[in-house]
């Protein structure tokens, strides 16, 4: 591009970055409905994000959106990287763990947002670059053909205890572990895991086979998520489930990236988000809910329990923690 | 018609040339055989006038056309030269039938359907397959699918016809069978042939000249006639029908001092090294009976005798202890241990001289 | 002197084709693995991931684990594929026909979901076969565990059998019997006949099978990470995946998976000049030649109901068995073994639903025209690859060989990644997050094993055949067009058919490369699956095995109608 060229583009540019801060809502809406379709990175199957837009397009009818499925956070995170690399843009919205938001964000991928002008609550937003959508939260589940009522652990002292020894299922990730440590401290943590361990646990690639085998029987318990335990659930299998005493989580935030094709349209999807409306819209759809909302299922089922997990700036430490961790789960396999 | 000037062939990776300075000139309309043992090189002459192996030095011209010259670096791919190859193998395609594998030249020149139905059929007559021009080329026998590869070689009307030893995979009554079929269809067609082979009783039937080579080398260039009747090489006259070979210490005008001692030459030959006779042309008489005529009368005994039909082999030990094989008329009596005079006619003395260094 | 060995035009179009295809993927393969983030296009160089993955002494457990494994399944396969194959292709056995179908089926099963068939039927708590054997034997405890290495191997056989025989079946099928019959008439018995003229002359077929089962083995996922991870039976592909989904840090480990993926080029590499060198003496293994052979069958005899029971046993363990499962699973509301309480909460719900599903739809769509072009141009190349690499004497006919066979070594995750950056940096090639970045993808993947399928076929190839077309005026390409590829076909048609089936399968390249509207079947199966509907995925299965089932017998009928098939 030559000289003249650019200087306009950029006078522009700073133009609109100054000029969104200023915008309400309302004219954010009308500049979304003039830009192309906003385009939405996130993991959840396209069936359920059909939901989510259908009750996003209820509300916006003329804001066009399209929803890209990108399996995993880390899937995604470099998809981002690589697109920025390559084309100088990527998704509009994208929606990740902590640790892809703030590896993003150390990258400069990631847009600053004026979380009040759009009306997301201070508690949803730790920074000027993210905000929470929903959560993973870490739940027991057990098959109720064979365990007994009186049986179920209540808490994780109980969960550990021998008589569960082959018994009880578990994600390949010590993640759970991992963001314990964050209330408990990285001794005691390592401590439950190292029991943990002991009574040999089945690993699973993801929680939602893990939640089908305890449903099928192949396991009485498992330690896995609230929305992947959900599915055999409502389908009837034999499978119930309760928040122990501490519950561990991962908050899926979600993010707006740098010289995104449509700000306006990704301000009003994370407004409407963070609505009342949209997370239980997204709630319904995905089973995930924001926890932050008391209104949610999520966080009525999680009221009154002692939450854990890390802040999103201490990524990088809980990452460390996570790899060792990790290591020491797959250990159950030398123990045979 | 094809002229091959000092043609030398290294294979990729081989220690030593397979082809040594090999030139010759095939006349049109000639029959010449490539003859010798296996690996001394015909094959891959006739490979290479083909075009289907690189020669490493030389050229090759099929007609009035170079189609191979390292010094012009000239080397015209196979599919278009002037030439149609039968292999040992028939290389009759599989999945097509007797009429397709046929008309497969002239499906290549586009030729017209008509046109070319019309020259399949008279090629399939002429050996005799007219009838089969339908059948699956896997339901053919042998000998039925030597015929189909020679139709297809000549349906195209090419110059020159290569054949690589094409009747060896066949038994022997049908080897003998389309030898002289062969031949009398190469001379009504009027084909240039350059035919490979090891058998020489076959080279002998067939060829208007034969070239026998030997190690990549070519030794004798001759007709039939000469090369059996007048070799002048060792390797010659024992590689074509069998020969006794005398070794000659030395030569006095047209006298000649062998191991079986002094032998009188039909004429004073120079540089001579050794004499050699055909079995057939050794006069065997039995000592009693009164001398035939003839010069070099030497005696000796019959160590064996074995009749084979249309002739007796018999095997006679000479005063010198030398051993020679004979070969007699099957009406004579001899019996082993018997005393007879052999007789070696000076004009069956072939002279030979040094074999030609590798 | 004429210079021996010059570049012809085909090896030259090949060579280009080639390094677009294979060496760029290899490049940033070998590039991210120097980078210290892993991705190529990122500051920096550093033998970091070298040293992580190499010195960690764990590592090396996890690459004993896979060799055992990875040698279990090759040995496995082979021997079940070549006594498959020779019974089919060599034998008088009855209904050969069905039993090309019965044998090339499974491959179109999601290996994953063969996992998942297996475990349900064979998990020591309660499977039902498990079940089953404890009803009639009175046991207490379930007698099979598939959650073990032995279980792993068993079922990674199962599914790499059909690969093996379409390699080997074809090259059983050109075997000339003068061979045989002149070892038997030589007083030779069949152990010695099996060593010195079967192995002997199928040696660049099995090598060819054999080294493409041993890096499969080693790269595999889907059937170890089913029945291996839950008891913590880790093997490399294990540690592949769980760097590019699980490592934290926020990104892939690219980094690591290319340092991995390094010693894997090594190991082909070797395995590649091997092979070379074997079949160097290509004479020695020639078997298709003009002399129009009839096959000769051994007549079975008073074992051909064992034969026919061995056929059967494959069958019901490869295809009966996870199929019944999967339409088991499928007919249910949620995972659960088989069982008579189940019985009444059957329901087709399942089925419907995909019915219903216009995404589904779509998805089919684009796996079946993505496979069969794929299919298409991958035999394509690999017949060239073939031909150039065994008959033309052009130079860089070994560079060609190599380049084709080197996909294998690539992980699939890598490949896609490397797609990315190719095809948003070529932003004129509007490819990217289309359909059309996942068949040049595939074509790239399965390169591999269809190369060598071609390689070990025209070997068997008389060169006179082409030759007599040669000196009958045929040009190189005619000679091609009309003599080597009817005779190659068959084998180039199971090089095709299995192409289509794993296309059709295929999940991990598919899903990195997700674009908007490139969704494929196995993407939708696995979306199912993973994302709670186990029961929805199995339904997904059921149809795909449905649909290849068609393909299958549709080309069984059309290659058994070809004239020259010696059907005598």
């Amino acid at each position: 591009m030559n000289m003249p060229i650019r200087l306009a583009t950029t006078l522009l540019a700073c133009a609109a970055a100054t000029a969104s801060h200023a915008q309400s809502l309302t004219e954010l809406i009308s500049t979304a409905e003039k830009n192309p379709a906003v385009t939405w990175y996130e993991s959840s199957p396209s069936e359920q994000a059909d939901k989510v837009l259908a009750a996003f397009t209820a509300k916006y009818p003329n804001i066009k959106i399209r929803h890209t499925r990108l399996v995993g956070g880390n899937a995604l995170a470099v998809r981002s990287v690589q697109e920025i690399q390559a084309r100088g843009y990527t998704g509009d919205v994208l929606t990740g763990g902590a640790d892809h938001m703030w590896q993003l964000k150390g990258r400069g991928y990631l847009e600053a947002v004026d979380w009040d002008a759009i009306k997301v609550p201070k508690a949803m937003a730790p920074n000027p670059y993210m905000t929470s959508t929903a959560a993973s939260v870490y739940v027991l589940s057990w098959n109720t053909k064979n365990v007994k009522d009186s049986e179920v652990p209540t808490t994780w002292e109980q969960v550990l205890d021998p008589k569960w020894t082959g018994r009880i299922g578990s994600w390949v990730r010590a993640a759970a572990f991992a963001q314990l440590a964050a209330t408990q401290g990285e001794e005691k943590a390592s401590k439950m895991l190292d029991r943990f361990v002991a009574i040999k646990p089945m690993l699973f690639k993801s929680t939602f086979p893990l939640a089908q085998a305890v449903g099928a029987g192949e396991i009485d318990l498992g330690i896995g998520f609230y929305h992947s335990t959900l599915p055999p659930l409502n389908a009837g299998a034999p499978i119930k489930m309760h928040a122990l005493d501490l519950v561990p989580m991962h908050i899926i935030y979600s993010a707006i990236s740098k010289d995104a094709r449509n700000i306006a349209g990704a301000k009003v999807l994370l407004s409407w988000l963070s609505s009342e409306e949209g997370a239980l819209a997204y709630e319904n759809a995905t089973g995930r809910g924001n926890p932050m909302l008391a209104t949610t299922k999520t966080a009525q089922f999680i009221k009154g329990k002692t939450l854990s997990e890390w802040p999103p700036e201490k990524s990088g430490e809980l990452g460390e923690l996570n790899e060792r961790y990790n290591k020491k789960l797959e250990t159950v396999g030398a123990a045979k | 018609m094809v002229k091959i000037e000092n043609l030398w062939l290294t294979y990729p990776g081989a220690a030593a040339p397979s082809v040594k300075d090999i030139s010759l000139e095939i006349k049109a309309g000639e029959f010449l055989t490539l003859l010798g043992p296996s690996g001394c090189g015909k094959t891959s002459t006739l490979r290479s006038v083909a075009g289907l192996e690189t020669p490493t030095a030389g050229s090759i011209s099929i007609g009035d056309t170079v189609v191979f010259s390292d010094k012009q670096a000239c080397n015209v791919p196979t599919h278009a030269r002037d030439i149609a190859m039968v292999f040992q193998s028939y290389a009759i395609w599989p999945h097509m039938t007797v009429g397709q594998n046929v008309s497969f030249p002239l499906d290549v020149a586009r030729t017209p359907r008509a046109e070319s139905r019309k020259r399949v059929a008279e090629v399939l007559a002429m050996v005799g397959l007219a009838d089969l021009i339908d059948r699956s080329a896997t339901q053919l026998s042998g000998g039925q699918q030597q015929r189909v590869a020679i139709a297809r070689a000549l349906v195209r009307r090419t110059s020159v016809m290569l054949l690589d030893e094409p009747l060896s995979n066949l038994d022997a009554k049908l080897r003998e069978q389309m030898r002289l079929e062969l031949r009398d269809l190469l001379k009504r067609v009027g084909m240039t042939a350059i035919y490979v082979t090891h058998d020489q009783e076959e080279a002998l039937m067939l060829s208007d000249r034969i070239a026998l080579m030997h190690a990549g080398k070519l030794i004798e260039v001759g007709t039939p006639r000469e090369l059996y009747l007048a070799p002048t090489t060792e390797f010659g006259a024992t590689f074509l029908g069998a020969a006794e070979i005398i070794a000659v210490t030395r030569c006095d005008g047209d006298m000649a001092e062998t191991e079986v001692g002094t032998l009188q030459l039909a004429r004073t030959v120079p540089n001579l090294a050794s004499v050699a006779i055909r079995p057939e042309a050794i006069v065997v008489e039995p000592a009693r009976e009164p001398a035939a005529v003839g010069s070099n009368r030497i005696a000796g005994h019959l160590t064996s005798v074995v009749f084979s039909g249309r002739q007796q082999q018999l095997v006679v030990e000479l005063a010198s202890g030398r051993k020679m094989n004979a070969q007699v008329d099957a009406m004579r009596n001899f019996t082993p241990g018997e005393a007879v005079q052999v007789v070696l006619p000076p004009e069956r003395l072939m002279p030979l001289y040094k074999d030609p260094t590798p | 002197m004429i210079q021996r060995q010059r570049f012809t035009p085909l090896n030259i179009g090949l060579l280009l084709l080639l390094f677009y295809l294979v060496a760029i993927p290899l490049a940033l393969l070998l590039v991210a693995s120097f980078k210290p983030s892993g991705l190529p296009l990122d500051p920096g160089w550093g033998l970091v991931h070298f040293r992580d993955v190499y010195g960690d002494p764990g590592f090396y457990g996890l690459v004993g684990n896979t060799l055992v494994f990875a040698l279990g399944c090759t040995v496995g396969a082979l021997t079940v594929g070549g006594v498959l194959a020779w019974l089919v292709e060599r034998t008088d056995l009855p209904y050969k026909g069905a039993a090309r179908v019965a044998i090339a089926l499974p491959m179109v099963l999601p290996p994953f979901l063969l996992a998942m068939g297996w475990a349900l039927l064979a998990s020591p708590r309660n499977g039902s076969l498990n079940e089953l054997l404890k009803n009639l034997f009175g046991l207490d405890t379930g007698p099979l565990n598939i959650y073990s290495l032995g279980g792993m191997v068993f079922v990674e056989t199962l599914a790499l059998v059909p690969s093996v025989y379409l390699i080997l079946s074809s090259a059983f099928r050109n075997m000339d019997p003068a061979l045989e019959e002149a070892a038997m008439t030589s007083g030779a018995r069949w152990p010695q006949m099996i060593r010195r003229i079967f192995l002997p002359m199928l040696a660049p077929a099995l090598l060819a099978a054999g080294a493409y089962l041993l890096i499969v083995g080693f790269l595999v996922f889907d059937v170890p990470g089913t029945l291996g991870m839950p008891v913590g039976l880790f093997v490399v592909s294990s540690r592949i995946v769980y760097l590019a989904t699980d490592q934290s840090g926020g990104t892939a480990a690219y980094g690591q998976i290319a340092a991995i993926g390094v010693t894997f080029l090594i190991l082909l590499l070797g395995l590649a000049w091997g092979y070379r060198k074997l079949t160097a003496q290509a004479s020695r293994f020639v078997t298709i030649t003009g002399k129009g052979f009839r096959p000769r069958e051994l007549r079975l005899g008073a074992i051909t109901p064992v034969a026919i029971a061995l056929v059967l046993l494959y069958f019901l363990l490869a295809v009966i068995a996870p199929l019944g499962l999967l339409l088991w699973t499928s007919l249910t509301p949620y995972l659960a073994p088989m069982s008579w309480d189940m019985l009444p909460k059957l329901t087709l719900d399942n089925h419907i639903a995909l019915f219903s599903n216009r995404r589904l739809g779509a998805a089919s769509w684009t796996s079946i025209w993505v496979a069969a072009l794929s299919a298409t141009i991958v035999t394509a190349i690999s017949l060239l690859v073939a031909w150039s690499v065994l008959r033309s004497k052009g130079r860089g006919r070994m560079l060609i060989d190599t380049l084709s066979f080197m996909p294998l070594a690539i992980p699939g995750t890598m490949i896609g990644m490397a797609l990315i950056y190719v095809y948003l940096t070529l932003s004129f090639i509007p490819v990217y997050g289309t359909a059309w970045i996942l068949v040049i993808a595939y074509v790239t993947v399965y390169l591999s094993f269809t190369s060598r399928a071609a390689n070990a076929t025209l070997i068997q190839l008389h060169p006179e055949l082409e030759e007599a077309a040669r000196t009958s005026g045929g040009t190189p390409a005619y000679t091609i067009r009309r003599i080597v590829l009817p005779l190659m076909m068959p084998a180039l048609a199971g090089a095709w058919i299995w192409v289509v089936a794993h296309v059709m399968r295929e999940l991990s390249t598919a899903l990195l490369l997700q674009g908007d509207d490139n969704t494929t079947v196995a993407v939708q199966l696995f979306s199912y699956w993973s994302g709670g509907q186990p029961n929805k995925a199995a339904a997904v299965g059921v149809w795909l095995v449905l649909a290849m089932t068609v393909v299958t017998v549709a080309w069984q009928w059309l290659s058994a109608r070809r004239p020259q098939a010696p059907a005598q």
